[in-house]
């Protein structure tokens, strides 16, 4: 069935497009420059993210970082969170931080499946990005064995950490050459990209702006200048 | 002498319906006012809409090609691509994919392309117990009642009736609070997604050079619908494959300040394929569907072909008149206000034939589409259409305008000559009492006058000119619209 649709489809569509070429051929896209590279401009940064409802902080130091993770823990009674496998999370000591605190975190080891309930059951999710985007406040966070999709979504509160390792592009439009040269050596993209712009939110009841529908109810993003 | 209902008796429905018309007006303000916001605070937003409008042609004017380039990529990945010429087909692909998979429940994020095809009751019938996930689309389906608006589908609905149906559907305790109800919502969700077997999703596009399909949405109901699942099936239009980043790139930069007036949803999801190995969560097995249904004999129109531009932001719902009287139920149609207007008719199966007439021309959607669509334009183009071609464009319902062809070219006749005109207002003022009788009895003159009063001819146009000009310039000084 499908293969003979697939043809009836393509063959529709060549006639469609022969019969009626469109008469000039549409003007080129003129894609904007790409910008440069972007210095950190955290005032941006934090502009954009609390006005998508969500918070931000910089930290100048690891011990910083750390803090900010400690009254993030305190604030929102966190007594479980999943972590990233991530170069920054270790490198600022972010594990010993919540073993301080009590707070239990989600085995490496899990199987697929207990990964989706555990994940589940946590409070928090720390993840750090690969990219944000100053003009709209958005994280960009790429999924890979040890970093898991679920971590940014399932638990009430993610918490992103924007360091070393996090590019960062001046517009929406510096998305797509970014996206372009996110390819592994085999070729293939990742196989999943998310663009984080505040916490999950809807409007569905009588336009009422609700916070926490089926994503966190909180999006904290750290800066952290580790060498300043 | 009975018809089918149409939109005039649909759009009467909605317009006595007093707690619809408070709640679409305050809708269409509210996305009215966003939008306006966020393209004031938008440099560069009239060259980011030229972009979109030739991202869109360059794309639609090699549809075949990247569509094969498109397969290519997503096989490449390891998913399937299958192809749907019309609704029935693609629900066939879809109940076999979920037999195929041993798949017992299915959510589902919100999907305009989904509700096109009627995949619900198609899944239903297979066998599948079916939730939908966008807590708008979620509201409906515990009701039973379709979505009224492409950003907001349960913008008909207050909050004491989602918390009545709530209470009613969930057995959860009464609640008006926004809130409390998204939670309720939330808590009973989180556990389909995590039990169910299938995630299905629409696509705002896919990228011939990936593969990729991009996903955008505010809920991260479509992150979990794509992220729990063992298998992610995306239904899409063949019009939305775009050729890569770059282009994904100019639409998004549009698409949320659109709908929304946000910079970018809370969520923009770029997925390739199944998960690979060593990754925890993500579908095992990926599928995309892309679907025919009525957009290939759209292409073939060089007048119409730009309403396959559209990226359903629904900014053109927003500020029609039309649609802020009638509501989006008025056009029967998943697609409504004036791309639906547009959609409905061509999209076949002799649905939405007399929308086109139900539009004023005042052209307020071409000033927001994001993809320059010339609405007013392809409107006229299907009125024309109409009235040349009964069978416009299938011929399974017969329409056409109140103003028969006859008619016409006799007023086209009496105004051109103005002997025959002032001896035809003569003969008008000389049967006036019997005008508004006549058209009661008459059922050719009812259809015109059951929604407008008949013309009190006796007195002439010159007598009764001084006071209607007086109103007239009353009105302009309240700053009303006359």
């Amino acid at each position: 069935m499908s293969d003979e649709s697939r043809e009836h489809i393509l063959s529709a569509l060549e006639d469609a497009l022969a019969q009626a070429p469109v008469a000039s051929g549409p003007a080129a896209p003129a894609f904007p420059e790409p910008a440069d590279p972007a210095a950190p401009d955290w005032p941006a940064l934090a502009r954009e993210v609390t006005t998508n409802g969500g918070r931000f902080a910089l930290a100048r130091s690891a011990a910083e970082a750390r803090g900010a993770l400690a009254s993030l823990v305190k604030a929102f009674g966190v007594r479980r969170a999943v972590l990233w496998d991530h170069p920054a999370l270790a490198r600022l000591g972010l594990a010993d931080t919540l073993a301080k605190a009590g707070v239990e975190v989600a085995p490496p080891d899990l199987a697929p499946a207990e990964f989706k309930e555990a994940a589940s059951e946590c409070d928090l999710g720390v993840t750090g990005a690969d990219a944000v985007i100053l003009e709209s406040g958005t994280v960009v966070a790429i999924a890979r064995p040890g970093r898991e999709r679920a971590t940014s979504l399932f638990p009430p509160v993610h918490l992103a950490l924007v360091t070393r390792e996090t590019e960062i592009l001046p517009g929406i439009a510096d998305l797509g050459p970014w996206l372009a040269r996110q390819r592994g050596e085999d070729g293939r993209p990742p196989s999943a990209i998310h663009c984080i712009t505040g916490p999950s939110s809807t409007a569905d009841i009588e336009l009422v702006k609700v916070r926490g529908v089926h994503g966190p109810t909180t999006l904290a993003v750290v800066a952290v200048e580790e060498n300043a | 002498m009975s018809r089918a209902p149409g939109f005039a008796d649909r759009s009467a429905d909605a317009c006595a319906d007093a707690q619809l018309q408070a709640n679409l007006k305050s809708a269409v303000l509210h996305f009215q006012r966003n939008r306006a916001k966020a393209f004031a605070a938008f440099p560069g937003s009239e060259a980011a809409r030229d972009l979109v409008r030739d991202v869109k042609d360059a794309a639609l004017s090699r549809l075949p090609d990247l569509l094969r380039e498109l397969e290519r990529s997503v096989t490449a990945l390891g998913g399937a691509v299958h192809w749907a010429r019309d609704g029935a087909e693609a629900c066939a692909i879809l109940a076999e994919i979920a037999a195929e998979a041993e798949a017992s429940t299915a959510v589902k994020g919100k999907s305009m392309v989904t509700e096109e095809i009627a995949l619900n009751p198609a899944l239903e019938a297979a066998g599948l117990e079916v939730y939908e996930t966008d807590l708008a689309e979620y509201i409906i389906q515990l009701a039973g009642e379709p979505p009224s608006h492409i950003m907001a589908p349960a913008v008909h609905k207050n909050r004491r009736q989602v918390g009545e149906l709530f209470a009613k559907k969930l057995g959860a305790e009464y609640t008006e609070d926004p809130t409390e109800l998204t939670n309720i919502a939330r808590t009973t969700l989180r556990r389909r997604f995590l039990r169910a077997d299938l995630g299905v999703t629409g696509a705002n596009a896919a990228l011939a050079d990936s593969g990729i399909v991009v996903l955008v949405e505010n809920e991260g109901n479509i992150r979990m619908s794509t992220t729990a699942p063992r298998v992610h099936v995306a239904v899409m239009g063949i019009e939305k494959v775009l050729p890569g980043p770059a282009e994904a790139a100019a639409m998004l930069a549009v698409l949320a300040r659109s709908a929304s007036g946000q910079k970018m949803s809370s969520y923009t999801s770029f997925l390739a394929g199944p998960r690979r190995d060593g990754e925890r969560d993500g579908a095992q097995a990926f599928h995309l569907v892309l679907l025919d249904n009525g957009r290939s004999r759209i292409l073939a129109d060089p007048e119409l072909r730009q309403t396959l531009r559209c990226l359903r932001c629904g900014a053109c719902l927003n500020v029609c008149p039309v649609y802020e009287k009638a509501g989006g139920h008025a056009w029967g149609s998943p697609y409504c206000g004036p791309i639906g207007t547009c959609m409905t008719p061509l999209l076949g199966k002799g649905r939405g034939r007399d929308l086109p007439f139900a539009c004023t021309g005042c052209g307020a959607c071409a000033e927001v589409c994001p993809a320059r669509i010339d609405l007013p334009g392809v409107i006229m183009a299907l009125r024309r259409k109409a009235a040349e071609d009964p069978a416009f464009p299938d011929p399974a319902e017969r329409g056409g305008p109140p103003l028969s062809a006859a008619a016409a070219k006799l007023f086209v006749k009496v105004a051109g000559s103005p002997g025959l005109f002032r001896a035809a207002a003569s003969l008008a003022r000389t049967l006036d009492p019997g005008l508004a009788l006549a058209s009661r009895l008459a059922p050719g003159l009812r259809a015109w006058t059951r929604t407008r009063k008949p013309p009190r001819l006796r007195t002439p146009f010159t007598a009764s000119w001084p006071a209607l000009a007086r109103n007239l310039k009353g009105q302009a000084l309240k700053g009303g619209r006359p």
